[in-house]
């Protein structure tokens, strides 16, 4: 921004110099009509970022199914019969290696293991092991990949959360669906490109905040549009009574012309994105309820996601939201879903969660084959980390609690470019640590940019002095599940 | 000008010597032992020879244009000739001394020399015959020097960077196989494109460094100075494989540091290959899927992602013209000349914009009318754009009465069509289209139509996408709807459920509502007494619904006064005693500030009347949760006082204590009192002391949590 407003300082002396020689300022208006961006330089970053998508992707956007709080791997994919075999029995040191405890369990004298309560089966073609808390998962099998081999570096929700979406522990980087809507813009002009939809189970919850969908030091339009179950999905979208859309769009001509008049003088960026931001919004009062309308929904559709899906603000109806966003060409959909963080009355609070999650993530997966657009969309199910191996708190078979663990744990993607059917990674025995193919988060991430065709070494905005992207100076893309 | 005389003479006489050393160096070239500080001087030769290229042009331009620079250009004409060739010899001596270093082999690195030599040699002749006022021969020599200088050059390129370094651009790619998976050899278009583009420059006829030459499969076999480049007997000890995998730090990492490195990717590609025995003219397709190299080499194939297309790309112009906030008009991967078409906001479209699009008909790929409404009429003007490959054709509305109008889009590959009312015309009319790789025809109506499809496309894969095969869901439970749970007259209370279709059963007497006991709800329920509302909901086609519940509450009177003997717990203190007034329920999640909570201890309340009251009971609605440490309390204590009488107490109660983990509860406990003429009740909670042993935290103390007293 400093750059664009020293550039427009000289440009404003030039043209006073001009109009001083009396060369006219006529004719000086003429020729900016003519070429409007002949007093315009192209920075380095416009360079860069022409050159964008930088080969062609497989996806064209991303639905993500953020399950806050982190859902045990060890009761929806990970199969670990041993743990059942040895439940009680203490958690080997040789295989903890000296992990560091969170404050909930560092107290704890013994770190006996405690197996799944739930069955698992394999399934489809793949013969994935799928547990029974998730049959319509279990359905789609052959349409997902499991990653058995998630890792990541922090050990509690907040830290983790934020290194997920933003590719660091620390606040105020841009979220992913910020990066994208920055390198790829939006495909719909009359939408956000990037929204942001919120449920909650009944299972213990975690927060979610408003840092994890920043633009950070991103330009302010590639902030997530967050949708509310309420009455008006996008709030103040609405005109006030008694304005009509013609009265609007006059106030907007008026506005605008206010505001480009001070954008000569300052030359400010931020004032052009507010105008393009204030016609986006006019759009978006006729785009909005078009998308979220769910009545043209036919019964069949209904019945897939299940009847809660007619309920605002309920997974199941953030699931069919976000497919109408995504195929109205809202580039980043990002869903949370609170309520994972069972530290103790796991097998009660998983039925819970899985009941909300399951039937409406599966369907989410079908109705965007059936549409034949499974094949350009990017659907990832995951949470912020793992589940320990061993219980947290008093132990029986049917009821316990387990703790944060970072070393390992699973997530799925679907469709968009990844290989489907596959099970990828795997952990010990134990179910505690990676023995194959380990996919750190920033791996993750870089895949997700390569699948969207970006190269995430390339993908960089400088502030205050350096250059930043979404993987910091790490991430190899997963080549072994892309198509 | 005698002291530019004298340097005249200095450079003439150095030009002499020059020549002589020249001479000794050309005869005796394979002889010669060069001192290591001379072959430094050797390795200066790329860098000396620009000088004189530069030089000799400039002289000439001079020579033929004397009167161009308006100075003397006699003086100015023999200094830089003189010069050029003084630099000439310099360069030519270096050059030959970076002969002498192995690794050029002579009959490529000849036609540099002897071009260089007589660069220099005839250059001088041009000097002497200049000099010497012989104008028309010096002419002659100036030309043919300058020809010299140019094949010089280029010779020179060749052997650096490459035989065909200059005119490779306009070659055609060597290192994309033009051959399809199936037909692909592993070295020829697999390993032998790479070495190609990273190996051969150097290692060919002409150039043999390390005496390893690459560019027949003979010569890999037979290898360099150091052995086999790949050894069919000892795989490991290959020198390809050694030197690739040496760090590049080491002197014999191959590629040599400063050149182009292999990727990491073809790094693997020959090393797996060559573990995986070199096979020099083996299928691709015969290797083990399972095996590393397969996978790799599948994947080359697979991964290029920009496919060719014949025709030329649309104007920049014409692309942006096209594009509005309403339709985009976007490139299908950076340079392709591919477009793909989206439109959006149904309320915004207009089918005649269609036509816009006759502008780029070659160029549009893939195009997306999803959700915008068609008319049959319209999928006729599709039939122009030669090139489609994608076109999503859902829910617009078409019945596809036309559809045999795109029969002829030999390139289209996708077409999606979910969500229309397809008429059988339209399923015949697609039998023709065998050129489909994908079909989308989800209409939950035409499953037979698509399985009848699928035989006369046997090459398409068709979803039919979810049915409903019958398969009977649950519903969910209806929504029930008012204002407080605790009234003090009556209330009005609604039931709701999103599919407008069900059926709600209720029952206001405690009993899960099924076919035997139930009221149909037709409108607000109106209650006047303390009731639990039991509801449920029923449709044609699914499960009944879970059961959804309410509990209301009746609180007739309300104390004039009302003080807590000790405060509540700080985390847990909500408004403080108002809080059990309020009327305001509170939910299992006691962190609400509507529930009060004690620990330490118990929950003890005196409430006074001004004037004296019947009361028939009194209860407290209280928060079971003991995964939270949260109890029924141990004990229940009530104490009523009337006129000109002591405190009596009118009930105990001993609550039935859990013998493990339950779901969070609300409980209530109402003691009976049907008295009149009462100014004051005392109620008193205790809570457990130690919790139970099955507890997790045995021994500790319990809580109780209250958040409302009703009095009636």
């Amino acid at each position: 921004m400093e750059k664009e407003q020293f550039e427009h300082g000289l440009n404003e002396n030039r043209r006073k110099f001009l109009s001083k020689v009396s060369l006219g300022l006529g004719s000086i208006a003429l020729g900016s009509l003519l070429i409007p961006d002949l007093f315009k330089g192209k920075s380095g970053e416009d360079a860069l970022m022409e050159a964008l998508p930088h080969f062609a992707p497989k996806a064209k956007r991303v639905i993500y199914l953020f399950q806050n709080g982190a859902p045990s791997q060890l009761e929806t994919f990970d199969y670990k019969p041993l743990l059942n075999q040895q439940i009680g029995q203490e958690l080997p040191d040789s295989i903890r290696a000296g992990q560091r405890l969170t404050g909930m369990t560092a107290g704890q004298s013994s770190f006996p293991l405690v197996g799944s309560f739930f069955k698992f089966n394999q399934y489809g073609e793949s013969r994935a092991w799928i547990s029974e808390a998730f049959p319509h998962t279990a359905k789609v099998v052959d349409d997902i990949c499991i990653i058995k081999s998630m890792h990541t570096e922090a050990i509690n929700h907040d830290p983790a959360l934020t290194f997920f979406q933003t590719g660091a522990q620390v606040g105020n980087r841009p979220s992913m669906g910020a990066w994208l809507s920055y390198g790829l813009g939006s495909e719909n002009s009359n939408l956000p490109s990037f929204c942001v939809l919120l449920s909650r189970g009944k299972g213990n919850g975690q927060g979610v905040y408003s840092k994890l969908w920043t633009n950070g030091f991103l330009d302010s339009v590639h902030q997530g549009v967050q949708f509310s179950a309420s009455e008006d999905p996008v709030l103040y979208l609405k005109d006030p009574k008694g304005m009509n859309r013609e009265d609007r769009r006059r106030m907007l001509d008026k506005l605008a012309e206010l505001n480009n008049m001070n954008y000569e003088t300052f030359g400010d960026p931020e004032i052009q994105a507010k105008v393009q931001q204030y016609e986006m919004a006019f759009r978006m009062q006729t785009a909005v309820p078009e998308v979220t309308d769910i009545k043209s929904e036919p019964d069949s559709i209904i019945k897939l996601y299940g009847p809660d899906c007619l309920i605002p603000g309920t997974y199941a109806a953030n699931c069919l939201l976000a497919r109408k966003l995504s195929e109205n060409g809202v580039r980043f959909v990002q869903l949370y879903h609170q309520g994972w963080d069972a530290h103790d009355n796991l097998p009660n609070q998983m039925v819970g969660q899985a009941k909300d999650v399951d039937q409406a993530s599966a369907a989410l997966i079908t109705d965007l084959k059936q549409r034949g657009l499974l094949d350009e969309t990017l659907v990832i199910w995951g949470g912020e980390f793992g589940r320990t191996n061993y219980c947290q708190g008093k132990i029986q078979v049917d009821n316990y609690g387990r703790d944060h663990h970072p070393r390992a744990f699973s997530i799925w993607m679907a469709g968009g470019g990844v290989k489907s059917g596959m099970v990828y990674g795997e952990t010990d025995e134990f179910g505690y640590n990676i023995v194959e193919n380990p996919v750190h988060v920033h791996d993750f991430q870089a895949t997700i940019l390569h699948l969207m065709g970006i190269d995430h070494e390339r993908l960089t905005y400088k502030h205050l002095g350096r250059r930043y992207r979404l993987t910091d100076v790490h991430g190899k893309v997963v080549k072994d599940i892309l198509v | 000008m005698p002291k530019s005389q004298k340097i005249f003479t200095i450079l003439e006489n150095s030009l002499i010597v020059l020549h002589g050393l020249v001479l000794i160096l050309v005869i005796g070239q394979d002889n010669i032992q060069l001192p290591a500080f001379l072959e430094v001087v050797g390795r200066m030769h790329p860098l000396l020879l620009h000088f004189p290229i530069v030089m000799l042009f400039l002289a000439a331009l001079l020579f033929w244009f004397p009167d161009s620079l308006g100075v003397n250009s006699k003086v100015a004409m023999k200094w830089l000739l003189l010069s050029a060739l003084f630099f000439t010899g310099v360069t030519v001596l270096a050059g030959l001394f970076l002969s002498v270093e192995d690794g050029y082999v002579k009959e490529d690195f000849e036609n540099h020399q002897w071009t260089g030599l007589l660069v220099f040699w005839l250059g001088t002749l041009w000097y002497w015959f200049w000099v010497k006022d012989k104008l028309s021969i010096a002419k002659g020599f100036s030309v043919v020097v300058l020809g010299l200088v140019l094949a010089t050059g280029h010779f020179g390129a060749s052997l650096t960077h490459g035989e065909d370094f200059l005119f490779e651009p306009l070659q055609s790619e060597i290192d994309v196989p033009q051959v399809s998976f199936e037909e692909a050899l592993a070295y020829d278009h697999v390993i032998k494109p790479i070495l190609q583009q990273k190996c051969i420059s150097c290692h060919k006829a002409g150039k043999v460094k390390g005496e390893l030459r690459m560019d027949e499969v003979e010569y890999i076999l037979k290898g360099g100075e150091m052995g086999p480049a790949v050894d069919l007997e000892d795989l490991e000890n290959s020198q390809i494989l050694v030197h690739i995998l040496i760090p590049l730090e080491e002197e014999f990492h191959m590629p040599p540091k400063g050149k182009p490195q292999l990727t990491d990717t073809e790094l693997a590609l020959i090393q797996s290959w060559i573990l995986d025995s070199a096979h020099f003219d083996k299928k691709l397709t015969a290797y083990n899927p399972e095996s590393e190299f397969f996978a790799l080499a599948k994947e080359k194939f697979t991964s290029q992602d920009s496919k060719s297309y014949s025709f030329e790309a649309a104007s920049a112009k014409t692309i942006a013209g096209l594009n509005n906030d309403y339709r985009k008009v976007v490139a299908t991967y950076p340079d392709s000349p591919g477009l793909r078409v989206t439109f959006f906001g149904k309320n915004q479209f207009d089918p005649n914009t269609i036509d816009d699009l006759k502008k780029v008909k070659e160029q549009v790929v893939e195009l997306s009318f999803q959700n915008m409404p068609l008319k049959d009429e319209d999928i006729k003007k599709l039939s122009d754009y030669p090139n489609l490959e994608i076109l999503n054709l859902n829910f617009t509305g078409i019945e596809g009465s036309t559809l045999g109008e795109l029969k002829n889009l030999k390139n289209l590959k996708h077409l999606s069509l979910s969500g229309n009312p397809l008429s059988e015309v339209a399923f015949e009319s697609l039998k023709d289209f065998k050129q489909l790789e994908n079909l989308y025809a989800w209409t939950n109506k035409n499953a037979d139509a698509i399985a009848a499809l699928k035989t006369n496309l046997p090459n398409t894969k068709i979803e039919g996408g979810f049915q409903d095969n019958g398969t009977l869901y649950q519903l969910n439970a209806p929504q029930i709807e008012f204002k407080k749970s605790i009234f003090t007259d009556k209330i009005d209370v609604t039931l709701k459920h999103p599919i407008g279709s069900v059926k709600i059963f209720y029952t206001l007497d405690n009993t899960l509502p099924d076919s035997s006991n139930h009221q149909v709800y037709s409108g607000p329920i109106s209650l006047d007494k303390n009731t639990t509302l039991r509801a449920r909901a029923f449709a044609e086609g699914w499960l009944g619904s879970t059961e959804k519940q309410a509990v209301f509450f009746r609180s007739k009177i309300q104390p004039d006064s009302y003080k807590l003997a000790f405060e509540p717990n700080k985390s847990y203190k909500g408004s403080g005693a108002l809080t059990l007034f309020d009327l305001e329920k509170g939910d299992e999640d006691f962190g609400t500030g509507k529930w009060l909570g004690f620990q330490d201890t118990p929950f003890e309340i005196q409430m006074d009347f001004k004037s004296p009251q019947n009361i028939q009971n009194v209860a407290f609605s209280t928060l079971a949760a003991e995964g939270s440490h949260i109890f029924p309390p141990s004990k229940v204590e009530v104490w009523i006082k009337t006129q000109n009488a002591d405190w009596k107490l009118v009930d105990t109660q001993k609550p039935e204590q859990p013998t493990g983990n339950r779901d969070r509860l609300l409980q209530m406990y109402e003691s009976k009192i049907n008295q009149n003429g009462i100014l004051a009740i005392k109620a008193k909670l205790t809570p457990v002391n130690p919790l139970p042993k099955w507890h997790p935290g045995a021994g500790g103390k319990g809580w109780v949590f209250v958040d409302e007293i009703l009095i009636n």
